[in-house]
């Protein structure tokens, strides 16, 4: 396997102002039909035990069909728990896929972490 | 061993008939005597009667002396005590003698009978012990050669059948069976019960034919063993007229693993009156364990392997499927010309494609991707085209947004439990008025250029940029609709993101866009591919070649990649 796929994700615990346990991940690498799969576990166990997750993609240069796959999948867990799933940082040649699939218009998308943490609960990017 | 009744076997060799008869009524109440009257004649009884566990010689007889006799017994004997009776003129040679472990003891003449017992009790003993601890070591030795066989029978082979055999053999000879049988144990689901195989593998020695037909006590001692879970042996030593044995003993014990019968051993051994020791039903039962964790891993092999066969079968019937479903065929229209082509990236795929003529006139064009890969990708895709061919084919004003969002409707609950999405781009042309109306459900724009400005270095082709949601995102399909009307001389290309992907540089940055394809919406390796098609030149489109040529400078194909062409003559 090429060492420019996904590396083991960058995490920590954050808290917001209104006491709110937030979990922000940064993997590194590409993230595609080679890694999605495990990207998927990692952030379905991630979900299910923090609730509330910000994806900072900020080194992720590429993301393909099956990577994306692999996020519509973590929305939708964090959907079925009632926490969140955001994604902040993403470079633009990245955020192509998430245009062409006007998926832009479906996730949670924010320019940085900051506004991805800030952003109120009940708001909607 | 020189035993029989109990009684141990003790010779005494005298070539005075009187000392012989003394000696013989000394010691014939407590073991099995044996006379002889020279070295000779004593040499010649232990060939035929074979060990003994006690000799007592006169040293001084015709022929060879006492000392040169019970030298030569020594190779063949070597557990043997030997005493000698001598007066004390021959101090020399037996001090030798002694000293050169040959000789046990001696007896100066005349003997006292008491302690000539004591002696002889003694050197009973130091036999008795001798043997026991030769006969532990021998066992563990067997044993050892036992489990060693057993062992090296799983890791040589995962063929079940040979497994079994491997088994059966080296049981059969470790421990001189007449007859070894390992039978399989099958699991009846109907009946709940555990019943013996009808197939069984033997072993019979060297000498001895195969045996086609088998004790008839054997399947009820069997079938014993598999009830219980215990080691059966036969209660009664019975002449077997099918193994032409006047005394079988035999032996059943299960293979057991987790608590379930796999199969069962059967040793049967012409045995005399000897029957089964403990220690050898607690040797058969360790290897019975070795051979139950040999079988059930070769079983599990087994099964996988078969699963394995099944599931490649199963891949190979939906290949097909697949194949049947994407080969199609259109009539030649009139100032058109379609190409299309899909290269699944394993044995099933999740690209489609498809190309249909409306009776009315209009041509229906698609391109698809179901995400995610092999057969359940597969699947998705049938039944999307199904649906797919159902919708095209029906109503007159319909436009491709209407069926996309159709489509939506009735696969959306489908894809969304199973957390999957297609992507799709739907269009249609009609060729009276050169009008194409199109909808992407997420799909990778396509292009479109002219064939005037591919001849003049045209450094980006036009990008179609309607977008909309793939399928199986939301409940109700999201995304916008473009209509344009194509030229002559005009080329539209839908594809699969597999080729794009294919284009792409592996290292991170190396994918910049210039600021033409920035400037005309391209997406990361549409520009690769456009180099491609425009070094062909004024040769026709091949989409055939052009994927097999992305194939060769991308090497491995990691997605299935999907190339479908429109041109208008």
């Amino acid at each position: 396997m090429p060492d420019e796929t996904l590396k083991l994700m960058e995490q920590r615990i954050h808290i917001t102002s209104d006491g709110l346990k937030v979990l922000v991940l940064k993997p590194a690498g590409r993230l595609d039909i080679t890694s999605a799969w495990q990207f998927r576990r990692k952030l379905q166990e991630c979900i299910a035990e923090y609730r509330y997750v910000v994806l900072n993609l900020a080194q992720v240069p590429f993301i393909d069909s099956s990577g994306l796959a692999a996020l519509v999948a973590g929305m939708r867990d964090a959907e079925k728990i009632k926490g969140y799933f955001r994604i902040s940082n993403v470079n633009s040649e990245a955020y192509l896929v998430f245009e062409v699939t006007m998926m832009d218009t479906v996730f949670e998308i924010f320019a940085d972490e900051a506004a991805a943490l800030e952003s109120r609960v009940d708001g909607i990017a | 061993m020189s035993r029989q009744n109990g009684k141990l076997k003790l010779m005494v060799v005298d070539d005075e008939p009187d000392n012989l008869d003394l000696l013989y009524r000394t010691f014939r109440r407590e073991f099995e005597v044996l006379r002889a009257e020279s070295g000779y004649s004593a040499l010649a009884q232990l060939e035929t009667v074979g060990e003994v566990a006690v000799i007592i010689s006169d040293q001084r007889m015709p022929g060879i002396s006492g000392i040169e006799f019970l030298s030569r017994t020594v190779p063949k004997f070597p557990d043997t005590i030997r005493i000698v009776l001598t007066g004390y003129t021959d101090v020399e040679d037996l001090v030798e003698a002694i000293n050169s472990g040959k000789v046990f003891k001696y007896i100066t003449k005349p003997w006292d009978p008491e302690e000539l017992r004591v002696v002889v009790r003694q050197a009973s003993e130091t036999y008795r012990v001798l043997k026991q601890r030769t006969e532990e070591l021998s066992r563990a030795l067997q044993r050892e050669y036992l489990l060693n066989a057993i062992t090296t029978a799983i890791r040589e082979s995962l063929d079940y059948t040979s497994i079994l055999q491997t088994l059966v053999n080296t049981v059969g000879q470790t421990f001189a069976a007449r007859l070894c049988v390992l039978r399989p144990v099958e699991y009846n689901p109907r009946t709940a019960i555990f019943q013996l195989s009808p197939q069984h593998f033997q072993y019979t020695p060297p000498d001895q034919p195969p045996q086609t037909e088998l004790p008839a006590t054997l399947e009820l001692l069997e079938q014993a063993a598999v009830d219980t879970l215990q080691t059966q042996v036969a209660d009664e030593v019975l002449p077997s007229p099918e193994l032409s044995c006047d005394h079988a003993c035999d032996l059943s014990v299960p293979l057991i693993h987790q608590k379930q019968p796999l199969a069962v051993l059967s040793i049967v051994q012409c045995c005399r009156q000897r029957s089964w020791k403990a220690e050898d039903l607690r040797l058969i039962e360790m290897v019975a364990q070795q051979a139950a964790l040999a079988l059930s891993q070769a079983k599990l092999y087994q099964q996988t392997q078969a699963q394995a066969q099944q599931l490649e079968s199963e891949l190979e019937v939906a290949r097909q499927i697949q194949f049947k479903l994407l080969r199609q065929t259109w009539p030649a229209i009139e100032g058109v010309r379609i190409q299309a082509c899909c290269h699944p990236a394993q044995a099933v795929g999740g690209d489609l494609f498809e190309v249909f003529v409306h009776p009315r006139g209009d041509i229906w064009l698609a391109v698809g991707d179901v995400a995610g890969k092999g057969v359940p990708a597969a699947l998705f895709m049938a039944s999307l085209l199904s649906v797919l061919r159902r919708e095209i084919s029906q109503a007159d004003a319909y436009v491709p947004a209407e069926v996309i969002a159709t489509l939506n409707g009735s696969l959306a609950e489908d894809l969304i439990s199973n957390n999957r999405f297609v992507t799709m781009l739907l269009a249609r042309y009609t060729p009276a008025t050169r009008e194409l109306t199109y909808a992407s459900a997420g799909q990778v724009y396509p292009l479109l250029w002219s064939r005037q400005a591919l001849l003049a270095g045209l450094e980006i082709p036009q990008v179609l940029k309607a977008r909309g949601v793939p399928l199986g995102i939301l409940p109700v399909w999201r995304g916008d609709s473009e209509t344009l009307t194509l030229q002559p001389g005009q080329t539209l290309l839908l594809l699969s993101d597999g080729v794009t992907d294919a284009f792409l540089n592996r290292t991170p940055g190396q994918n910049g866009l210039t600021p033409a394809e920035v400037a005309s919406g391209a997406l990361p390796g549409q520009g690769g591919l456009w180099r491609l098609i425009r070094s062909y030149g004024a040769g026709p489109l091949d989409l055939n070649q052009l994927l097999a040529h992305l194939q060769q400078r991308t090497g491995r194909q990691e997605d299935d990649q999907t190339l479908l062409s429109l041109e208008i003559l």
